[in-house]
């Protein structure tokens, strides 16, 4: 069970969200956007890695 | 036996981390969420092979053919990825969305299906 990735995204997660914050309280709206935006095109990168070898899985234990 | 206890704790920990994300930022909340069920997923995919392998040898008994049984597997993942996904959208809020996914689902499931209908036609119009 791999529980090391999924701290990992909350790891990234909450990071964005405490920088988007901050960002937002000192007045800087359209940085944080881009923090935001950053963090979830990192977490994508990872999550789709994860999401193509798991397909690659269904398919080859299911024999399609 | 310990396999559900440590999903519905892991889904229990996954819960809490995606809730207390959700204000601030929602998308990382839906990341956890779809990361987590790829995870479970990993650990759940092998014993569905068991089944898989298991329920095989039991049409090899019968002697039926196996591509008549094909579809039926095909058919059956088709449904649980479209109901899976259509259900994350629906956490997303987007429910038009969702309802494609489901949509989308059903017709990719009759299009496998057209061969065995075929086979059932040609079959009783042999017969007959």
């Amino acid at each position: 069970m791999q529980v090391d990735l999924i701290f990992k995204v909350a790891a990234i997660g909450i990071l964005v969200s405490v920088l988007n914050q901050l960002l937002i309280r000192s007045g800087r709206e359209e940085q944080a956007l881009m923090t935001t935006l950053a963090g979830l095109i990192v977490v994508l990168m990872i999550i789709v890695q994860e999401i193509s070898r798991l397909f690659s899985m269904i398919k080859t234990t299911f024999g399609f | 036996m310990d396999e559900i206890i440590r999903i519905s704790f892991y889904a229990a920990i996954v819960v809490v981390l995606a809730l207390s994300i959700k204000k601030i930022s929602p998308q990382m909340a839906i990341m956890i969420s779809l990361v987590a069920l790829v995870c479970v997923s990993f650990y759940i995919i092998p014993m569905a092979a068991d089944i898989k392998r298991y329920l095989e040898s039991i049409i090899k008994g019968t002697g039926m053919d196996a591509g008549v049984f094909a579809p039926l597997f095909k058919i059956c993942i088709i449904s649980v990825i479209s109901k899976i996904s259509s259900d994350v959208c629906r956490d997303a809020g987007e429910n038009a969305l969702s309802s494609k996914i489901e949509i989308a689902g059903a017709v990719i499931a009759i299009v496998n299906c057209i061969p065995l209908f075929d086979r059932v036609l040609s079959m009783i119009a042999s017969m007959v």
